[in-house]
């Protein structure tokens, strides 16, 4: 009897495996679209699998040859679940959505493959319960995502962004996995769930100056792949280089590295006793008004977004650090703070990754028809795509954080936990960040609404036409999962809210 | 004994790192990038050692890690490759063509 918790894997490794063959096949039977439909078939079928675990969770499978109880091991949480869930909606859509897209390139056989292995990378890292684990599908997920972004290497922009994002993240991993090593000297076992118990010991004996060394090494490391601000300067090459619908795919990239980050921490060191709370939030403010003020200042609609996206890593990072910051400073009894914080944060995931693959697959439509990606020649094309448009606009409302619409939700999250404690100066000043670059924020993003909607139509796009519905209808339902979590929020909030108790347990 | 050998670990990580900022050709920058994997699987294989026997955990993860570090240079050596097919040099002072 094989283990619950192993089936997607299997599922997306194994179709992985079997999509050469299915290629060849459809070449067999002429019809050469059938391996783009078995992987978009094999991604929805793993996105009910997975979402089908949520009743069984926690589950966990262990490997024990490594002697005693602490092996090698999966570890599936509702919090797990959630993230690969997220992550498996967009790989769907992405795979729907580069049915059209990307038939104008050779060798989709292996374009496929990569996008399942990716794929399994994502739901390895989510759903691992240890550093071994951790690490081997982390490089899983790198590898499939930097071939990816150079995918079309005929042109300069995808070898140049390819490259950068290839070198920097190499050396960010290679950071954080000199730290595992480092802590794995120190504790002797790298399972999540007995690291936190030997370092949670009184007379563990190891001074607290190496272990915050070990913290920022992990911090720093993956850090790199989310694009914090210090280590942001390969996402916009890496976004200009890629095609559309693999950028669209990166957010989520950006979101599951965050999230390793949360679990290994949260689990791991036990923020009431580390202060690494200060070390998020610094990144995380940082990155919020560096990524602001670089957006601001850009003409390609892609390297816009790219920026926009370090600013909204900085508010998951910034929350994240609200949340383990308070917990350090006045204990237990601001865990209901903590809770709101986190609740912030993944909502504004959920947020962020619907929104800004829209966004990318939107500016891949309005390139389609249009073969440019500068802001001042999209001028209006809006109106002349009117789906696209429809869509696209409401993904920028949400992520400009207009009232009714989701975003707004979130960052009221994360705004009213910094807010809760305003006599504390480290809060104090996080909160006129946050509320500074939501302003920042939505300014840029309604400019760019009212550009590429209201503008009068520049003469570049006055041929456009709105294009295939197998382009529009991915966007189309990220907008509508947009408008359902505006409507359904109080489901959404308290299936985190339940879900944050998972994130410690286990592992 | 191992302390010797951590620090010499240390000292290889520091001399990768160097490599790595340093250097304009890139795949010097890869050779960098690979003395940094080896120095930490060395690492790890010091850190297993218990006296008389060995922690099959750091071994089989140094293991796994090699191919992996593997795996990242021959992907960097394809991607130098079309660097060079596009550009003409493998040097990062010709990789600034993305602004704006």
């Amino acid at each position: 009897m094989v283990n619950e918790a192993l089936y997607p894997m299997m599922l997306l490794l194994g179709s992985a495996l079997a999509v050469p063959i299915v290629s060849k096949a459809g070449e067999f039977i002429n019809f050469p679209k059938l391996r783009d439909v078995f992987s978009f078939i094999v991604l929805l079928l793993t996105l009910i699998i997975t979402y089908l675990l949520i009743p069984s969770a926690p589950l966990s499978y262990r490997v024990e040859v490594f002697g005693g109880p602490y092996g090698v091991e999966l570890y599936v949480s509702v919090m797990s679940i959630y993230m690969a869930v997220i992550a498996l909606i967009m790989l769907s859509l992405v795979a729907f959505y580069s049915i059209k897209y990307m038939e104008v390139d050779n060798g989709l056989d292996k374009y496929y493959t990569l996008l399942l292995t990716l794929a399994a990378g994502m739901v390895g890292v989510v759903f691992s319960g240890d550093f071994f684990t951790l690490y081997v599908f982390w490089e899983l997920l790198c590898i499939s995502s930097y071939a990816l972004v150079s995918f079309r290497k005929y042109r300069w922009q995808a070898v140049e962004g390819g490259i950068k994002y290839l070198l920097m993240s190499t050396v960010g991993s290679l950071i954080a996995l000199y730290g595992i090593s480092l802590l794995y000297g120190v504790a002797g076992t790298l399972n999540f769930s007995a690291l936190s118990s030997i370092i949670s010991q009184a007379q563990f004996g190891v001074p607290d100056l190496s272990l915050y060394t070990i913290i920022v090494m992990i911090i720093i490391g993956f850090g790199v792949s989310s694009a914090i601000v210090p280590f942001h300067s390969w996402i916009p090459d890496a976004y200009v280089g890629a095609p559309n619908c693999v950028a669209s795919l990166s957010t989520v990239v950006l979101k599951i590295s965050a999230f390793s980050i949360i679990r290994s921490l949260m689990v791991v060191f036990s923020p009431f006793r580390f202060d690494y709370g200060l070390i998020l939030i610094c990144f995380g403010v940082l990155s919020l008004t560096i990524g602001n003020f670089m957006a601001i200042m850009q003409r390609d609609i892609r390297r816009l977004l790219a920026f926009s996206s370090v600013s909204n890593m900085g508010y998951i990072f910034t929350g994240v650090g609200v949340g383990s910051y308070v917990l350090f400073r006045f204990g237990s009894q601001a865990v209901f703070i903590f809770e709101i914080a986190m609740i912030g944060v993944f909502l504004h995931m959920l947020n962020h990754v619907f929104g800004k693959g829209l966004l990318f697959m939107a500016v891949g439509n309005f390139s389609q028809s249009t073969k440019n990606y500068f802001l001042n020649k999209l001028e209006g094309i809006g109106r002349k795509m009117p789906i696209t448009g429809l869509s696209a606009s409401i993904g920028l409302l949400s992520l400009a954080g207009v009232p009714p619409l989701s975003g707004f939700w979130s960052k009221l999250f994360l705004i009213s936990a910094a807010a809760s404690l305003i006599y504390d100066p480290v809060l104090a000043m996080t909160l006129a960040f946050l509320v500074f670059n939501s302003i920042f924020d939505a300014a840029y993003y309604i400019w760019v609404f009212q550009r590429i909607i209201f503008k009068p139509v520049s003469e570049k796009s006055q041929n456009a036409t709105e294009v295939s519905s197998l382009m529009w209808l991915p966007i189309l339902v990220l907008a509508s999962f947009l408008i359902i979590i505006t409507v359904r929020l109080d489901y959404f909030t308290a299936f985190v809210g339940a879900a944050l108790k998972s994130l410690f347990g286990g592992g | 004994m191992y302390n010797i050998l951590i620090i010499f670990t240390f000292i290889l990580i520091s001399l990768s790192i160097y490599c790595i900022t340093t250097k304009k050709n890139i795949i010097k920058t890869v050779i960098g990038i690979e003395i940094f994997t080896s120095s930490i699987n060395l690492n790890f294989v010091i850190m297993g050692a218990r006296g008389d026997y060995v922690d099959a955990l750091a071994q089989s993860l140094s293991i796994i890690s090699i191919a992996i570090g593997a795996s990242v240079a021959a992907l960097a050596l394809a991607l130098i490759i079309n660097v060079y097919r596009h550009y003409g040099r493998v040097d990062w002072d010709e990789l600034r063509r993305l602004k704006w």
